[in-house]
């Protein structure tokens, strides 16, 4: 290893891989209760579940954003960590955060608000945590004394994500005491953590593996990355509006939530567009194929599933009927699976091997996890859009009872169970991929 | 372009973004007294918010579409259900919706949480508020229309109208799709109405008009109290049925 502090970068690896295999147990927990009703009824509810499975969700990903942050700082600047035991002391704190968060959903200590519903002293926790490692990387980028404008992008979208992540605090000190003032900041951490600041943490990564990988001039590819995150901002901050159709605010949000939301998906395009044309100018063809068939992946369904799975549902002449039926859950497991779990994974099937002085994963296993995901995702978002075709026009648009509705949907939760199952299959042969640590070009 | 107008270009647009942002912010802030009642947001109904947190209800329902689709949206649930339904369902879920525990087995069914009175009292103060916030007619309920259009007409008297037409508008006015079934739409909580009252008999359609429970003693639905007069209408237009 050319840097000995890139070590931090792998430890947080490890535990956000760890934590999406947890995460991936409790979606199929409660794909299993839509199925078989009586799984465990009374016992572990779909509630608790549910909780655990959206909250494991936020806390993979943020440290995974973690450890690939450290990776793309330390090679962007050329320098080791500032603080490698700042890195490994914050690590330490979210995951024990993290793990308390979710005991205590199973006793039922919750602030039952939807991704917030960690305790007040988790969220501060959680706070100091994020401080901590925001200030350790842009003491490392001073450091190093090279602020690329992927390095700028990044840490605008970690500050960002720090920022936006204080509205989160206001019920606890008891502002949010009317629920559309509370839904109404609400989304200012859900809305713009990932229709906002989390692309630029996106942005930023792609770029960086694009670098990397295709060897294309860097003024040609940061110029594009402004362009994007441009885009992105453009669209993803009035694109709140999207979120304020009916929840007791004035009609000019259906306007401006429709048109500004309706251009997100251009972001998304002209990352997948971005990618694929550097790839094409690559100069050279890179050893690490399982990085490119991830960083291409990513870019491909977080276009599809932010993008187009969103903006199908954004004008508010459909979402008056789609919003908050199964639609929405089918956008949001491919749009989270695209753009920021496939960019995290990404992340790690270039970093971890060249950590390790290899070229690249065993091609067989990480390529047999990519097609298993993806195939087990693709699978869970269609059935999840029919049976959200099926609720919309049955309860939203008939006006039938809402259980009668569910009735008719079984096939569709089976269904999507069976893709579950091939996704955590997926999951286990990245997880052993990941472990067996990657190989030399010649063994591959 | 060069990276440099790219790089401005993102700045600017993203402030001016911010800006016209934050401003429409706070015009919506202005108008959420109008949108929301606020001057009847009660401290039962700050409470009835906080047991709503307390139990993770939003771990299975949705309320104005955000949540978990596992369960009923409830923004409306005060003038679908209505209050006496709600405290007979949140005090016995399983019993209420199927009857039996041996009717829900297999079935979708919500957990008894062992709500008190008080946090029950609390909860329907809040569902009544939130079913007043003006959300632009979301849920679309095209029944809900009608029924409220019902409602808002004066009573139709006895001498200047028909039977029929005043069991009709009694059907509506009480919501009684909230639980039954009639022509295809309403819920599945209690029978269908359509053609019950060429089932039944006179006299037991009557008691249970009055009281369910002197023909069922484990009847959950209320005791709306119909005199014979509201009765034989009520029972007129199901006939037509």
């Amino acid at each position: 290893m050319k840097y000995k502090t890139l070590s931090v970068a792998y430890n947080h690896f490890v535990v956000a891989l760890l934590l999406l295999v947890l995460q991936v147990i409790a979606g199929l927990w409660i794909g299993i209760q839509y199925v078989f009703p009586d799984f465990f009824y009374q016992v572990i509810d779909f509630n608790v579940m549910r909780t655990i499975h959206i909250n494991l969700l936020i806390v993979w990903i943020l440290i995974g954003f973690m450890g690939a942050s450290y990776y793309l700082v330390v090679e962007e600047s050329e320098t080791e960590v500032w603080s490698p035991s700042l890195a490994n002391i914050h690590l330490i704190g979210f995951a024990i955060g993290g793990v308390a968060a979710i005991v205590g959903y199973l006793f039922g200590i919750t602030d039952g608000r939807e991704f917030l519903e960690q305790p007040f002293i988790i969220k501060l926790a959680i706070t100091v945590v994020v401080l901590a490692f925001v200030l350790n990387i842009i003491m490392t980028i001073v450091k190093g004394g090279k602020w690329t404008s992927v390095q700028i992008v990044l840490v605008m979208g970690l500050v960002g994500a720090a920022l936006f992540f204080l509205p989160a605090l206001g019920n606890h000190v008891g502002v949010y005491r009317n629920l559309s003032v509370d839904k109404f900041y609400w989304w200012w951490t859900v809305h713009l953590w990932v229709e906002g600041v989390w692309e630029l943490i996106m942005g930023a990564m792609l770029s960086f593996l694009l670098l990397k990988l295709t060897g294309v001039d860097r003024e040609v590819l940061e110029k594009w990355l402004y362009v994007i995150v441009g885009i992105t901002f453009f669209s993803g901050i009035l694109g709140t509006g999207h979120h304020y159709y009916w929840e007791g605010y004035p009609a000019y949000w259906l306007w401006i939530g429709g048109i500004f939301s309706a251009s997100e998906p251009f972001a998304f395009l002209g990352m997948t567009i971005y990618a694929f044309a550097m790839m094409e100018k690559a100069g050279r063809a890179h050893p690490n194929r399982v990085a490119i068939y991830f960083t291409l992946g990513c870019a491909i369904f977080a276009f599809l599933g932010a993008g187009v799975w969103g903006v199908m549902h954004t004008l508010p002449q459909v979402n008056r009927y789609t919003h908050g039926s199964q639609i929405t859950a089918s956008h949001g497991h491919l749009a989270f699976f695209g753009a920021y779990a496939m960019i995290n994974l990404a992340m790690m099937t270039y970093a971890v091997p060249a950590m390790k002085g290899k070229d690249s994963f065993n091609k067989r296993t990480a390529l047999a996890a990519f097609w298993l995901m993806v195939i087990g995702m693709t699978d869970m978002t269609l059935a999840l859009f029919g049976a959200g075709v099926v609720q919309a026009f049955m309860e939203r648009y008939n006006h039938m009872p809402f259980m009668v509705v569910q009735d008719q949907m079984w096939l569709f939760y089976a269904i999507r169970l069976a893709g579950g199952v091939i996704f955590a299959v997926g999951v286990l042969f990245f997880v052993k991929a990941f472990f067996q640590g990657g190989v030399k070009r010649a063994d591959v | 372009m060069t990276k440099n107008t790219a790089r401005n270009l993102y700045f600017i647009g993203t402030m001016v973004c911010l800006v016209i942002f934050f401003a429409l912010s706070i015009h919506t802030m202005s108008t959420i007294p109008k949108y929301t009642n606020s001057e009847k947001l009660t401290d039962d109904v700050i409470a009835g918010k906080k047991v709503w947190e307390k139990y993770d209800c939003i771990g299975c329902h949705t309320l104005i579409g955000e949540g978990s689709y596992f369960a009923p949206e409830l923004k409306d649930i005060y003038s679908q259900k209505g209050p006496a339904f709600i405290r007979a369902f949140l005090k016995d879920p399983v019993k209420v919706w199927y009857g039996s525990a041996e009717a829900a087995k297999g079935q979708r069914k919500m957990p008894n949480l062992h709500l008190s009175d008080e946090e029950i009292n609390r909860l329907i103060a809040f569902f009544e508020w939130v079913d007043k916030i003006d959300t632009h007619n979301w849920p679309p309920r095209p029944q809900k229309a009608a029924v409220q259009g019902a409602a808002t007409k004066p009573p139709v008297s006895a001498q200047e109208a028909g039977k029929v037409e005043r069991g009709e508008a009694i059907v509506k006015e009480k919501g009684c799709v909230a639980c039954h079934k009639i022509k295809g739409v309403g819920a599945t909580v209690g029978p269908d109405l359509t053609g019950v009252a060429r089932r039944l008999d006179m006299e037991t359609f009557h008691k249970r008009l009055r009281d369910p429970k002197l023909v069922k003693p484990d009847s959950i639905m209320p005791a709306y109290g119909f005199s014979d007069e509201q009765s034989e209408a009520i029972i007129a237009f199901l006939k037509t049925l």
